[in-house]
């Protein structure tokens, strides 16, 4: 079938940028209404006539669990009721053009905690490549390492970057206009005492005595002068303003020269005893202390090498143009968020990194409702915005504490509430009436951690600060945002409380097998009828949404959303008993070995099940197994459950093949 | 006893200007000022970068153990200063008058 495409067009004057509905959209909406209604139709026959009364126990957590799911997905179906993919003109093509005059300034943040300096340098190196007049880029390695090697690195590279024929002619260029500048300030310099001379004789003479006419010409000379220049009391006084308007001109080009130096490193003290706040401490500190002013900031992980066309792809969405004064205007766009991938992902990606349905149809759903979300990399944000509600927030704490003030550069910015700061600051944002936008063009690419102990660490931390901020700044209450921001902000907590309906799950043919208890009252045709609908229609609307995705990945993204269960519930736990939550920083390089130990409660489970489905069999051999037709419905539900489980088992043993 | 000390911006207060304004603030507290009042009479706008370094500069004068204030604020400027809530930071005097009347005649 094929996808009606509707074209909406939310184009500004020129025409630069506009949107239109994702392709397949209405097919998939369709779908989804249909699936929505067989699903409560289950649900409400699950209530009202299934209810296993004699094993309520049971019953209610997995009723319970079945009702949080449904929840879930009528909220990621209404997340995805209006994709929208964004088409915009690069900055350079533009109807009308924007001046090079009017191009802002970009700061290009490169955050680092103890990577090795090759790796930064590598994103340096292309950062500094980036397609932009190079007086209007800097470029900003923010060691919170504080490490000698990537200081050098920088310091190396920063000459190197200098030496470029680009910057060389700049620096020319710069230079001969100084030049000129001081040519033009000698001229004066020189011709100064003359013209004092000649103005004090003139004053000195008084115009009925003299009658020849060159002192007359020269009077009315002086006059016209002065009249060209009204507020001037004289010539001299005019040439000494003139001096010192040149004067700062060429100190002006001075300090254009001394930023020519692109690349620039920063390493924030870290005095102990203090806390430190992370990433958005590292950020906020370049943004107070670090002598940065750029209009945007492209902020990027240690790894994450941009292509030289960013910023020209993605800077056209911040400004409109203004037909009545015929110029580029900033509109309200606050970041503009960029897909993440990665380079290093083996063949079949075991850890489950690739984030097409995300960096896609997601990403896409919550941009069609102004909720984008920021991931922390691949990002242009506008200073102003930044610290404009950053400051918004650091007064109303700043009310409560004034001791706030002794760490305002690291907290006044970015937010330091939550160890995933980039969400709760994007969220702020969105609360102070700032748009976002995503763009679905892949412009960075990085490394994803290709072992199971830190990828297990980075989905810990995703997890621990999403709740962190639903505890913190609760989006269903939170002044400011849109009722379709609130939803996807919930959406996104929400789905981090899935571990405990899992584990309900997954423990429910277990029970089964060695106890005979059954949640349901019956697993008959009755159940059938109403269960396999739904279930079908979900299938169908997970591809409609996911058209253009591999099925292989979606798989793998269910498979971790299942089989980190304990990762989640441990997440919840350690937020709701306020145990002290860490920043760890993901690492970028391999931590070799087999990770079995990580992954106890997901052998256990996957063991009990096996042993579950053997012992069934065993049963149904000897004769004594008294409901095959439930067992084997039981033993399904199981395979199901061990084939999601899998995968950190997987994860857990990979090893990288041995290069050649 | 108390050492004031007059810090006048110009023109508009922004992410360039604010590090300049900031390391003059450093400085003036490095030579020993405690009460700096900062005169924006000439300033005609101020971003948030500006007002950022506002902030950075309040910081450099209270942990010097000194008082930082701002007097002679335009409308634009005040505006923001209310969006940004930064009025709540800050202890704002209508004019210099104002200021020596209500903080240098108190002491």
């Amino acid at each position: 079938m094929n996808s009606v495409t509707q074209t909406k067009n939310l184009s500004n004057a020129g025409g630069n940028t506009r949107s239109r509905l994702r392709e397949g959209t209405l097919l998939f909406r369709y779908l989804a209404e249909i699936n929505l209604i067989f699903g409560a139709w289950y649900l409400s026959w699950r209530i009202t006539h299934s209810i296993n009364f004699d094993a309520l126990w049971l019953a209610i957590p997995l009723l319970l669990a079945e009702i949080y799911s449904y929840f879930g997905g009528v909220m990621f179906v209404v997340g995805l009721w209006r994709p929208i993919v964004r088409q915009v003109k690069s900055l350079d093509k533009l109807t009308p053009p924007m001046s090079r005059a009017d191009l802002p300034t970009v700061d290009v943040f490169i955050t680092c905690y103890n990577e090795p300096p090759e790796m930064v340098e590598q994103t340096a190196k292309a950062a500094l490549a980036i397609d932009y007049p190079p007086t209007k880029l800097r470029v900003y390695v923010l060691d919170d390492g504080n490490s000698p090697a990537i200081r050098a690195m920088s310091e190396k590279l920063s000459i190197a970057d200098l030496q470029k024929p680009l910057l060389q002619q700049e620096a020319a260029q710069i230079d001969a206009e100084r030049s000129s500048l001081v040519k033009r300030l000698q001229e004066l310099e020189e011709l100064a005492p003359d013209t004092q001379e000649a103005e004090e004789w003139l004053q000195a003479i008084s115009p009925t005595q003299d009658t020849r006419l060159e002192t007359k010409f020269l009077q009315r000379l002086q006059q016209l002068i002065l009249l060209l220049h009204p507020t001037h009391p004289s010539i001299s006084d005019r040439l000494s303003t003139e001096r010192q308007f040149l004067e700062d001109a060429i100190y002006q080009k001075e300090i254009e020269l001394v930023e020519l130096n692109r690349l620039r490193y920063i390493a924030r003290p870290k005095p102990p005893g203090i806390p430190h706040h992370a990433k958005a401490g590292n950020i906020n500190y370049a943004l107070f202390y670090g002598d940065t002013a750029g209009d945007f900031i492209l902020t990027l992980d240690a790894d994450h090498i941009p292509k030289p066309q960013f910023l020209k792809r993605v800077l056209p969405y911040f400004f409109t143009y203004n037909v009545f004064i015929g110029k580029y205007e900033r509109n309200r766009v606050a970041f503009v968020q960029t897909p993440q991938d990665f380079y290093n992902l083996p063949a079949d990606d075991p850890f489950g990194h690739q984030a097409h349905l995300f960096y896609g149809p997601l990403q896409q759903g919550k941009d069609g409702m102004n909720a984008a979300f920021y991931t922390g990399t691949n990002a242009v944000i506008r200073r102003d915005a930044l610290i404009g509600v950053g400051l918004q927030y650091f007064s109303d704490e700043f009310a409560k504490n004034e001791k706030r003030l002794d760490e305002f550069e690291l907290v006044g910015g970015v937010s330091s509430n939550s160890i995933t700061e980039d969400m709760n600051t994007a969220m702020r944002l969105h609360a102070a009436g700032w748009k976002s936008v995503y763009h679905n063009e892949l412009l960075a690419e990085g490394l994803a951690p290709d072992d199971l102990s830190s990828t297990l660490k980075q989905r810990l931390r995703w997890a621990q600060g999403t709740i962190q901020v639903f505890i913190r700044e609760n989006p269903l209450t939170k002044p400011g945002l849109t009722f379709w921001q609130r939803l996807h902000y919930f959406k996104t907590m929400y789905s981090y409380f899935s571990g405990f309906a899992t584990v309900v799950f997954i423990a429910c043919p277990i029970i089964y097998f060695f106890t005979g208890v059954i949640p349901v009252k019956t697993y008959g045709p009755d159940f059938a009828l109403h269960f396999f609908p739904a279930f079908i229609l979900n299938r169908l609307t997970l591809m409609a949404a996911t058209w253009g995705i591999p099925a292989r990945e979606i798989w793998r993204s269910e498979q971790y959303a299942i089989a980190l269960f304990p990762l989640l519930i441990q997440a919840v736990w350690s937020v709701f008993t306020g145990q002290p939550i860490k920043f760890q920083v993901t690492p970028k390089q391999r931590q070799s070995g087999v990770y079995l130990r990580l992954i106890m409660p997901q052998i256990v489970i996957f063991t009990l099940t096996i042993l579950g489905i053997l012992w069934s069999l065993y049963r149904f051999a000897t004769g004594t197994l008294n409901y095959p037709l439930v067992h084997l419905l039981n033993s399904a539900w199981a395979v199901y459950n061990l084939s999601l489980l899998w995968i950190v088992i997987r994860a857990a043993t990979w090893q990288p093949r041995l290069s050649k | 006893m108390n050492s004031v000390k007059f810090v006048q911006p110009s023109g508009m207060l922004d992410g360039i200007k604010g590090n300049q304004f900031r390391r003059e603030v450093s400085d003036i507290v490095a030579a020993g000022a405690d009460i700096v009042l900062i005169d924006l009479q000439n300033v005609s706008f101020i971003d948030s970068s500006g007002l950022g370094a506002l902030v950075s500069a309040m910081k450099t004068v209270r942990s010097a153990g000194g008082k930082l204030f701002i007097c002679s604020v335009n409308d634009q400027v005040k505006m923001l200063f209310e969006l940004t809530k930064m009025d709540r930071v800050f202890e704002i005097f209508a004019n210099q008058d104002e200021f020596s009347q209500k903080v240098l005649a108190a002491k």
